[in-house]
């Protein structure tokens, strides 16, 4: 008896510790077991103000738990759980005092929950982020305010009074009651969406998340799997809006303000968009700290005020420094890491630059780059740019271009890299020699004479042609310091010969040639000394990405820019880059003149050329 | 004859508060791309230190401008502290924290004043009567100062680079820094201009209300009323702060109590079903 | 979830649990209920104020047979559900003898139910009608009850008449924002002004969290109204005097209100004795307590002023006439049964003998009325008997 004894307590301590258990069946025990846990010390207490906390809490989590799922898995961003309680709430007021009895109004309730949902995804099919928040936002405001109407209207202005629940003949009224059901119904709740996180729907849904686009040609129902998400959550949230209604023993439009949705949006950070352990462990948190305040600290009103302020900043501090949550900062391996990289590439040292190598503009030595991810990017690599010269740096998807091309760029923001090496920048042969590190923004880049045409979202879609090569223009004259523009707008467009007659269309007007155009025209307009281009021929035809190419190759020669090209396409690169780059996973594996010897190595790190690389080298033959 | 002219005064009033209300945050909106929750807050806070700088220093004119001053520098402020290291979240993230700085903005204002309701003594108290009815000369120095910086943000936005700029970083955050665009400094602009001009609003609505926490809830009326007009239109912000100023003051009249508040979340969920980019907005062929 | 999480909610349950140790200590304890935060407290703060001068006041003079007074204080947030959940709270704390305070009509309609069943007893200063009349069992009002303040106001407006100050068949306007208690007082003043022959010629309602009253006032305006009933919250005099200015209503227009805008703070806005106040305390200038009342205040640093800080006095001398008859071992069940049956003239704080009977639970049997004049709060007229409706 004792070796069973010692032999559980060891295992329980090592899945406490550890956070695994072993299969599902142990970990639905292990749970199962924590909820009884709970309730049994909860009753055993005796204590009125952890009885509150227990039972409150166990509501708020059903409630966060459902937010959780539809922001975190859906990621259909929604502020309205408190109305769905009240909606829930209300419902049962008007049940109840027709006589109905709990089982069939729970079925109501669940049902026109859910109705109701399907009626919120409606807005969904054509808004995202911000306008879907806000249309939830609104709805919210539609219910609260709907209440209190029917509240004025029927002079229950302190509120409707829900009729006790029964459930199998038994009424719920004590506390001792009230703590197995919230906390079962918890339980309930954990089981019922852990369930639905493993089903096909639920993998849809990550689908969306990741992007509607890619969700309908995977060949997912969009329209329908939002519905169902919506209505899901909705008709469970408004499902608790009822069963805790009868315990608050009030109904009232007050008691659900905005502050509500916001805190349970608050406990869904708090424990990690997604994770239904976490709703736990924010509502929990939410609920019981400011107890715990009050009890301790003091009752005085200041305190009240100050605690408020202390919990907003606390959620406003995880949204800044961990928004995947408290619980991913712990649980990631590199995720507490990110705080320490801030700090760290802070002090990334004020060495004093290696001049560059004659001639050169940029030289990068022995760079090392890793994500506060984990992923290590690039591994040691080195190369120098020249001006008037092509570099073409070269390799499949993920081989670490970009990242090679933002250490000369920089990194765009709330990306964390930890960059060792150097990498020295020096404008002429009369200026000193400088360091950039990851750390220092792109626009300060751009000051310096290093210009990025990035590889999508290259110009600004509601900005017409005009407007954005004004601003480069200016931007370009701002670095030269001179109101003389190094190049006018007038120069710009007889370089680019498609843009003269878009000059008022606006970005999102263009096609594909123009857009890369345009963003080249600006691109040059801040008067770079190294020009950045990422994927130059993403999207374009062949015919069309060579023409871009060669263009490239003659403004690089003509302003004597340095550029740095990165492209999948290997055939185009060999006819403008003088020299290449090849990377594979992050190393360095070619790196020299444009020519057999690259076309060698290309093969070995790529699969064989494709049928356009013919038609390229089809139309360069032509145009030769 | 007497209803209306008290009554249209009163509409005009309102939708003048909602325009000033509505500009600070429609600024911040077209420069950050943040949705500001707290613009609310924002003036009543303006219009309480403009009430304290009045018990101070006396006189309106001077008050007016320390507060403007004040909740400038307060603006900048935030932004700089707080705002600046969200650079790269998600718009979601953002509008969220606004919420969270609601709160914090709520409870300080508490803290330091108490929750009572302060008064701030109006420079003019010219009256025009029309029958027994009285309209207050102060709506029409108002609406000039609505006009005027409505123009002048027009201006700002559509015409000067600076504006083009702000723009460009509302649309794309990470593509205006690798453009050379000094995002932080806009965006700390836009903070400071938003704050001050919700300092402007509150003063101006303290013509009919005295300033206190509840004074806060404007900013949950003004907002939807910027949806209807069209968030990325500085006309349609204004069209849509009349429209409500109407309907509310309309059902308020007829109906009576809260129905006006219901009217205008139901009509602003209609606009967002049938019409998002709201009645004066465009579509810029983003998925909004 | 991480290590560090469960580890935390672990650490958070046990401190809480840690916060539970009580002492067993030889006084009376009683549970306060007040609106700290929000629209109620602009009459929940005075009110705490008056308690807790009322209490310090009785601790330093002995306290009550031997023991002193415990209070456990709770902010109820001015919403009624967070009153229902302190009122649970200190329900279940079986050494609570009862719950005082209470100063918001809703959150008093909202905890009525609860404190009838558990047969806590409750003294409030704003138990809407419904709750009084029949009365139940644990609900008590130490105050006038909203009805009878009406009436009672409506009966002013014949001293009024008297003094000249309105004319013989007057028209009567009533403004008032939207909540039980608003809407009990009301019903005693329309059933008096029908009684008496004065007519309404408006009847106005406006929502308590608005801040825009001018469609209301607009028709009170067009209805030329000699005198109005005006049931505003505390800090809404100014509101009240620029619409009605814009509305073409003359300030000097006589407004009768209720007790709460007793004070010199409010009243002091309009003009001298044009807005009067009905209070069944006489804690002010020459009553005789105004000594006492005056040290209280200073013993916790707070101002004697106004309708509510009288009101939290007055429910601590309530609670306080009950202990001394109740006894050293008084408990809850003897608290509520001394209380249902009690008669005091509470030291002659009030006006009158003040008296419980278990018909009614509301104790008043007289009203004064007072405004301002030269800044001062000064009485008008004698008080007026009142019968409780």
């Amino acid at each position: 008896m004792n070796a069973v004894a010692g032999g559980a307590s060891r295992f329980l301590l090592r899945t406490y510790a550890t956070g695994r258990a072993q299969g599902r069946a142990t970990k639905l025990t292990l749970a199962a077991i924590a909820y009884i846990v709970i309730i049994a010390s909860v009753i055993e207490i005796e204590s009125p103000v952890i009885t509150a906390v227990t039972i409150t809490a166990a509501f708020y989590a059903a409630t966060a738990m459902n937010l959780s799922a539809l922001i975190g898995w859906a990621g259909q961003p929604s502020i309205m759980s408190a109305a769905l309680l009240l909606f829930g709430a209300g419902e049962w007021v008007i049940l109840g005092s027709l006589g109905i009895g709990a089982i069939p109004s729970a079925i109501v309730v669940g049902a026109s929950g859910f109705s109701l949902g399907l009626v919120v995804s409606l807005p969904a099919r054509r808004l995202t982020g911000l306008y879907l928040l806000l249309s939830t936002f609104v709805i919210h405001f539609l219910i609260v305010e709907a209440c209190d109407v029917a509240q004025s209207r029927t002079g229950a202005l302190a509120g409707f009074f829900p009729k006790p629940l029964s459930v199998f003949g038994v009424q719920l009224g004590t506390d001792t009651d009230w703590i197995i059901v919230s906390v079962l119904f918890l339980g309930l709740t954990h089981l019922y969406l852990s369930w639905l996180r493993r089903g096909t729907l639920a993998g849809g849904w990550r689908v969306i998340k990741c992007g509607t686009n890619i969700a309908s040609v995977v060949g997912i129902p969009v329209p329908r799997a939002l519905a169902v998400a919506f209505g899901v959550t909705s008709g469970w949230t408004a499902l608790t809006g009822m069963i805790s209604s009868a315990y608050f023993l009030n109904v009232s439009y007050d008691a659900y303000p905005l502050l509500m949705a916001i805190n349970f949006i608050a406990m869904v950070i708090i424990g990690g968009m997604g994770s239904l352990g976490g709703a736990i462990f924010g509502a929990v948190l939410m609920v019981g700290l400011p107890r715990f305040f009050t009890n301790v600290i003091s009752q005085s009103t200041t305190w009240a005020s100050l605690e408020a302020i202390l919990f907003a900043l606390i959620a406003i501090g995880i949204l800044v420094f961990a928004p995947q949550g408290a619980a991913a900062l712990f649980r990631m391996p590199g995720g507490s890491r990110s705080i320490f990289f801030r700090t760290r590439n802070s002090r990334s040292g004020t060495r004093r630059a290696s001049a560059v190598p004659d001639g050169k503009v940029i030289a990068l030595n022995e760079v090392d780059v890793q994500y506060a991810a984990g992923e290590h990017a690039l591994r040691r690599v080195s190369l120098s740019l020249t001006p008037g010269k092509v570099h073409a740096v070269l390799g499949q998807n993920g081989a670490g271009k970009t990242t090679l091309l933002q250490t000369v760029a920089g990194f765009p923001p709330g990306v964390l890299a930890h960059q060792r090496g150097d990498v020295s920048f020096q404008l002429d042969g009369n200026s000193p020699p400088r360091l950039l590190h990851s750390t220092d923004s792109p626009s300060v880049r751009v000051a310096m004479g290093i210009a990025l045409v990035p590889a999508e979202d290259k110009i600004f879609r509601g900005l017409t042609v005009r407007q954005q090569l004004d601003e480069a223009v200016h931007t370009g004259a701002r670095r030269l310091g001179t109101k003389t523009h190094a190049f006018g707008l007038e120069e710009l467009l007889k370089r680019f010969p498609q843009l003269p007659g878009r000059l008022d269309a606006k970005g999102y007007q263009l096609s594909g040639g123009e857009r890369q155009q345009l963003a080249l025209a600006c691109a040059l307009a801040r008067a770079p000394k190294v020009l950045v281009i990422d994927e130059a021929t993403l999207g374009l035809s062949p015919a069309i990405g060579l023409r871009v190419c060669e263009s490239i190759r003659d403004l690089a020669a003509a302003f004597r820019i340095a550029v740095l090209l990165a492209e999948q396409n290997a055939v185009l690169a060999e006819r403008v880059a003088d020299e290449a780059t090849v990377l594979l996973s992050g190393s360095c594996i070619y790196q020299g003149p444009v020519g057999a010897s690259l076309t060698k190595s290309l093969r070995g790190a790529y699969l064989a050329a494709g049928p356009e690389d013919d038609a390229i080298a089809g139309s360069a033959r032509r145009a030769e | 004859m007497d209803v209306v002219v008290t009554l249209g005064s009163s509409v005009l009033l309102l939708a003048s508060v909602y325009g000033l209300v509505n500009i600070g945050f429609v600024l911040l909106y077209r420069t950050t791309g943040v949705p500001s929750f707290v613009q609310g807050h924002l003036v009543m806070l303006g219009g309480i230190i403009m009430a304290t700088a009045q018990q101070l220093l006396g006189g309106y004119l001077l008050p007016l401008l320390v507060t403007i001053a004040l909740t400038a520098i307060l603006g900048w402020l935030l932004y700089q502290a707080l705002m600046r290291f969200l650079s790269g979240s998600e718009e979601f993230i953002k509008a969220i924290v606004t919420f969270f700085l609601a709160t914090v903005v709520a409870e300080i204002t508490i803290l330091g004043w108490g929750q009572g309701g302060h008064h701030i003594a109006q420079p003019i108290s010219e009256r025009f009567d029309v029958g027994r009815a009285h309209i207050s000369a102060m709506i029409f120095v108002t609406l000039a100062v609505l006009s005027v910086l409505v123009v002048l943000l027009y201006l700002i936005l559509e015409r000067t680079i600076t504006g083009i700029r702000m723009q460009a970083m509302a649309e794309n955050e990470s593509l205006s820094i690798y453009s050379g665009i000094s995002v932080h400094r806009l965006s700390a602009l836009a903070w400071a201009g938003a704050v001050a001009l919700a300092a402007v609003a509150g003063i101006s609505y303290s013509q009919q209300v005295d300033i206190d926490p509840s004074v806060a809830d404007i900013g949950l009326a003004a907002l939807p009323a910027a949806v209807f007009g069209g968030l990325n239109s500085i006309p349609g912000t204004l069209v849509g702060g009349l429209c409500f100023a109407i309907l509310q003051t309309g059902v308020n009249y007829y109906l009576g109590g809260t129905t006006g508040f219901l009217a205008i979340y139901a009509a602003t969920l209609v606009m967002l079903i049938l019409r998002p980019q709201g009645l004066l907005g465009s579509v810029t062929g983003q998925r909004i | 979830m991480g290590i560090v999480q469960r580890t935390s909610i672990v650490a958070v349950a046990c401190v809480i649990l840690a916060t539970q140790v009580w002492a067993a200590d030889p006084e009376y304890k009683l549970g306060a209920i007040a609106a700290l935060v929000g629209v109620g407290s602009y009459t929940g703060r005075p009110m705490m104020d008056g308690m807790n001068a009322a209490i310090a006041g009785i601790n330093a003079r002995g306290g009550i047979n031997g023991k002193k007074i415990n209070l456990v204080i709770r902010d109820d947030q001015s919403t009624g559900n967070v009153a229902l959940a302190n009122a649970r709270e200190l329900i279940a704390d079986k050494q609570i003898l009862s719950i005082i305070g209470v100063n918001s009509s809703l959150s008093a309609a909202a905890v009525g139910p609860l404190v009838e069943s558990t047969q806590m007893p409750m003294i409030s200063d704003a138990v809407p009608q419904n709750l009084l009349n029949p009365p139940r069992t644990g609900i008590f009002m130490a105050n006038v009850s909203f009805a009878t303040q009406g009436i009672a106001g409506v009966q002013f407006i014949k001293s009024l008449i008297e003094a000249g100050k309105a004319p013989s068949s007057p028209k009567v306007a009533i403004l008032r924002y939207d909540s039980p208690a608003t809407q009990s007082w009301h019903e005693g003043v329309v059933n008096e002004a029908k009684a008496l022959g004065f007519t309404v010629v408006a009847d106005e309602v406006y929502a308590l969290t608005g801040s825009d009253i001018s469609p209301q006032v607009v028709r009170i305006a067009n209805a030329r109204p000699d005198v109005m009933m005006t049931y505003s919250l505390l800090t809404q005099g100014s509101l009240l005097k620029s619409t009605f200015a814009a509305a073409g209503i003359p300030i000097t227009t006589p407004q009768i209100g209720y007790n709460f805008v007793a004070s010199k703070a409010f009243l002091g806005q309009f003009p001298d004795n044009a807005f009067f106040a009905p209070t069944g305390w006489n804690g002010g200038k020459g009553s005789p307590l105004e000594a006492q009342i005056a040290e209280d205040a200073k013993r916790v640093n707070v101002t004697a002023d106004g309708g509510s800080f009288f009101e939290g006095y007055g429910i601590v001398l309530v609670a306080k006439a009950v202990l001394d008859k109740c006894g050293a071992d008084c408990n809850r069940a003897t608290f509520l049964k001394t209380l249902d049956n009690l008669t005091s003239d509470l030291g002659g704080f009030a006006f009158g003998t003040f008296n419980y009977t278990s018909n009614y639970h509301s104790g008043f049997t007289k009203l004064g009325f007072v405004t301002v004049e030269k800044g001062e709060l000064v009485q008008v007229g004698p008080a007026i008997a009142v019968e409780q409706k």
